[in-house]
């Protein structure tokens, strides 16, 4: 089967403000100035695939979700897009407060493609999903948001869609709810639907996608197996900005070289993402140049926008022994990630004994990336456990 | 090179609305002109019957005031001449008026469901068929009673035919612009009400002498000049007629060509 959504060298381009005079509205002039937000973006979806989108905010994901939507056009490259899709983007966008859940129901059906044959024949699954038949015939306007949503998901997912685009969709009612609309979705997409969408939530990347993409600037940073491409996320996260020295900032003397990382889990492997929580093994072999005196290593986390998370100096040793030029050793750290979610950096440093010189630093050797703890929020991880005592 | 330094390609993208299917289309102008109407009466004791309810006193009130409190200026079934101008005015009027918002006031659609984006100005205008359509039965009624009913009422039917083109013509260029100069919705307001005093729709033509010509220019003449034909004994005006219909298909020319060009933009705009 071909696929259910091409992107071919898709670009969009966003007129400024300024732009916006009377010669644009006759369609010249004015438009040499304004911002790519997309540029060359080549995306598949095949019927019965999963691909997930990420990347920063402002990096382009909600305005692909729209091209593929078919709301806005792009500004260059080619679309292909099915008949029937189901934009699970501000579901119930289209409701109008003062019409019955019926009536919406009807509109909003209409609206997504179905005939009004198709909508009478599956008016009563429709609302039985969304569990409102009681309000069915209230105004939306006495909904409260979560009974809107749930009606507005409930219309999409019965549409038949080709394709669904999903804008960090389970973000709508509650956990059974929810529940329902992923087992729905999965039924969708055995019946081969495919799957557009876009997340924070990167444990939900690495769950739900077959593939995923990673966008930063309107440009594809990488594309294909999801733990690849998370991967590549967390070392763009994890081009974290500068916190300051670990110890003076002049360069180091360069009397050491830091060489190959590795960053393992406790079975010697090298996860994408470690769980919050897990004993993290780094070892990172170091070379010397020249003969060098005893030297005392240093490591930093540090998180994009958050910046240092947790720094150590080993002053009670061990130390790096004094070595001749040529000589190796692997520095071997043990650290508890009591991490949430996200891509961290790995600073670290070697100096003389009295901090006095820096013989090697460097502010990346290394990225760890977390998985997300569901439920949890802040930039540590306490590992929180809950019992609840009955008298 | 950063993204802004290259300059811009010629557009190659397809336009993003469907094949076009003109039943399916004209499906959607069907669902959301009624959801138009739906929202109209919504909430209201009286419901629909405001449509006839409405026309009613609106006939009432005129027919009192000109033909006690001004004169009934030498005109025969003054009311209805009064009526005939007024009901198809404030019909066009509305109708380009909220075709012109259509676009805006559907912004939470569009930016959702990739719709066929001329389904708006097009509903809005025939959601405002029904009390147009009351109001006209209303006016019928009059007709028949001051007993000046003949089979020029027929001219009624080219008459509504006029009234939806016209306003759907101009409601398209309004949409169109009123996407990116929220002005204009300001302009077609004090403009119609130029427009309303320039339309001879409570007095004659000809009492104004050789400014009359001049009233020929504001193409609501041609519509009126039907709709009189139809419930009075006045001739039809072809000169004016000639000139309103002329205008709508030029109005509906440029706006369409327009429209066409924004429309793939207005989701980013509205």
């Amino acid at each position: 089967m071909s696929a259910v959504f091409v992107a071919a060298g898709v670009g969009k381009h966003y007129a400024s403000q300024r732009a916006s005079s009377i010669r644009s509205l006759l369609g010249r002039g004015g438009r040499s100035d304004g911002k790519w937000v997309l540029r060359g973006v080549d995306a598949e979806v095949a019927p019965g695939e999963v691909l997930g989108v990420i990347g920063r905010n402002g990096a382009g994901k909600s305005t692909l979700l729209k091209i593929a939507a078919g709301v806005t056009a792009p500004t260059e490259g080619t679309v292909r897009r099915p008949d029937r899709i189901a934009p699970l983007i501000e579901v119930g966008a289209g409701f109008h407060p003062e019409l019955s859940g019926r009536e919406n129901v009807y509109v909003n059906g209409r609206l997504l493609g179905l005939g009004a044959r198709e909508i009478a024949a599956r008016f009563d699954e429709i609302v039985e999903f969304s569990g409102l038949s009681e309000m069915i015939d209230e105004s939306v306007r006495s909904y409260s948001s979560g009974m809107y949503m749930r009606l507005g998901f409930s219309v999409a997912i019965h549409t038949d869609p080709e394709l669904l685009i999903v804008d960090e969709v389970l973000a709508v009612g509650d956990l059974p709810f929810q529940a329902k609309c992923l087992d729905r979705i999965s039924e969708l997409r055995e019946g081969g639907a495919g799957i557009l969408f876009v997340s924070h939530n990167l444990t939900a990347v690495l769950n739900l996608a077959d593939r995923a993409m990673l966008l930063e600037r309107g440009d594809v940073r990488a594309a294909g197996d999801p733990y690849d491409v998370v991967g590549a996320y967390h070392d763009l996260l994890a081009t974290a900005p500068r916190v300051g020295p670990l110890g003076e900032d002049a360069p180091p003397s360069g009397e050491l070289r830091f060489g190959a990382v590795r960053v393992l889990d406790e079975d010697g492997n090298e996860p994408m993402l470690f769980r919050p929580g897990q004993r993290a093994h780094l070892e990172i072999d170091v070379s010397a140049t020249t003969d060098t005196p005893e030297g005392l290593v240093g490591i930093r986390i540090v998180k994009e926008g958050t910046g240092l998370v947790a720094g150590w100096r080993a002053d009670e040793g061990p130390y790096v022994p004094s070595l001749r030029a040529g000589e190796q050793v692997t520095l071997v750290f043990e650290l508890d990630l009591n991490l949430s979610e996200g891509g961290y950096a790995v600073e670290a440093a070697i100096a003389r004994r009295d901090w006095s010189v820096l013989m090697e630093h460097r502010h990346r050797v290394a990225h760890i990336g977390v998985a997300s703890r569901p439920g949890t929020a802040g930039i540590a991880d306490v590992a929180p456990s809950l019992t609840i005592r009955t008298r | 090179m950063t993204a802004t330094e290259r300059s811009l390609p010629r557009r190659v993208a397809a336009s993003i609305v469907r094949k076009p299917s003109w039943r399916h289309n004209l499906g959607l102008v069907g669902v959301l002109a009624s959801k138009n109407i739906k929202l109209r009466y919504k909430r209201t004791s009286l419901g629909i019957a405001w449509a006839i309810a409405q026309p009613l006193v609106q006939a009432t009130v005129l027919t009192v005031v000109f033909s006690r409190v001004f004169g009934t200026a030498g005109v025969e079934h003054f009311g209805l001449y009064v009526l005939s101008g007024v009901m198809p005015f404030s019909a066009t009027s509305s109708g380009f008026q909220s075709a012109t918002v259509s676009v805006v006031e559907n912004a939470g659609l569009l930016k959702k469901v990739a719709l066929p984006r001329l389904i708006f100005p097009v509903s809005a205008v025939i959601g405002g068929l029904v009390p147009f359509g009351a109001a006209l039965a209303v006016l019928l009624a009059i007709t028949t009673l001051e007993g000046a009913l003949s089979i020029d009422v027929l001219l009624l039917v080219p008459g509504v035919l006029l009234v939806v083109t016209l306003a759907t013509s101009a409601g398209i260029l309004g949409a169109a612009l009123y996407v990116r100069m929220r002005d204009i919705r300001f302009l077609i307001e004090s403009g119609m009400l130029l427009l309303f005093y320039a339309s001879a729709v409570f007095y004659v033509p000809e009492r104004l002498g050789g400014l009359a010509d001049w009233l020929r220019l504001n193409p609501m003449m041609g519509v009126l000049t039907v709709f009189r034909a139809a419930v009075t004994d006045r001739p039809i005006d072809w000169t004016a007629l000639t000139y309103t219909l002329g205008l709508t298909v030029i109005l509906l020319a440029v706006g369409l060509t327009v429209f066409r060009r924004r429309a793939d933009d207005f989701a980013d705009l509205v």
